[in-house]
């Protein structure tokens, strides 16, 4: 992989985010919380009539990225990340990132970088940085 | 509205119950297939499974951390920042040793209102104690006059 400062990470974008797949990830985590798979409960919480996606799954986005990049999962030694909006069930987001940093360590070369999750009518969902170490 | 100080006096530096995981195969398949995931090697775990051996692999359930701050679940607390730090990949069918304790808890006002802010560091080993992962994790909880 070759990469500089300023390289920009290939885009990772889901089409739609599912509700099942909400429904699924609170179940898997034992996660009660309705906004998650109940819309009465998630309007009646002022968040609109569409479920909210667990926030992990939107980090998971943002991995899903990172993976595809350096190609191996144990690449990401750092995800650090704030939410900053929610993601429904139904929108369409897209993950992207760039290298800021390249720093060598007695671990490898670690790319530092930026990244976030954004929805399609620009709504920043989600932003942070990340470590990745370069593999040869 | 339960005082801050009183959560702050009974939290700060709180551990709370240790636990263990361990994913099994068809856990891994069915959340790639949830999230999208890319193939993964092996039996390495997606990174985000650090923060799912944090839930489920401590020694209480989601609920006891919206219990703890009297918050109820449909008041709608939410995650606000996550920091994972991954040693190794977590793999299929480990055995995961999870503790985490209570950094801080503050009260904040925003525009939507009153809440409160928790911290939580988590660590993720084997049961040898070789180190995973860690993640350290701030929790919302919106504030309603009446709870």
């Amino acid at each position: 992989m070759t990469i500089a400062v300023g390289t920009e990470l290939p885009e990772w974008r889901v089409e739609a985010v599912s509700e099942q797949a909400m429904h699924t990830m609170a179940l898997f985590l034992r996660d009660p919380n309705p906004i998650h798979y109940d819309p009465v409960i998630t309007e009646a919480a002022g968040f609109g009539t569409r479920t909210v996606n667990q926030g992990p799954s939107n980090v998971s986005y943002v991995a899903n990225m990172l993976i595809a990049w350096a190609g191996e999962p144990s690449a990401i030694r750092r995800l650090r990340v704030r939410f900053e909006a929610n993601v429904f069930a139904g929108d369409a987001v897209t993950a992207s990132g760039r290298v800021t940093a390249i720093e060598d360590t007695p671990d490898g070369t670690i790319a530092h970088c930026d990244v976030n999750l954004s929805r399609d009518d620009g709504a920043r969902l989600l932003t942070g940085t990340a470590e990745v170490l370069v593999l040869a | 509205m339960i005082a801050i100080e009183d959560l702050q006096e009974r939290l700060t530096g709180l551990e709370l119950p240790a636990g263990t995981v361990t994913f099994e195969q068809y856990e891994a398949w069915i959340t790639a297939l949830a999230l999208g995931s890319p193939p993964l090697p092996g039996d390495a775990l997606h990174p985000t499974f650090i923060f799912y051996a944090g839930l489920r692999g401590a020694g209480y359930p989601v609920g006891h951390l919206f219990d703890l701050v009297s918050c109820p679940p449909e008041d709608g607390p939410m995650i606000g920042e996550m920091d994972l730090r991954q040693h190794r990949s977590p793999q299929v069918g480990e055995e995961l040793h999870v503790t985490s304790q209570i950094v801080s808890i503050d009260r904040k006002q925003g525009r939507s209102g009153t809440f409160d802010v928790m911290r939580i560091h988590i660590d993720v080993r084997t049961g040898s104690g070789e180190l995973v992962g860690t993640l350290d994790n701030v929790f919302i909880y919106p504030r309603k006059e009446t709870t």
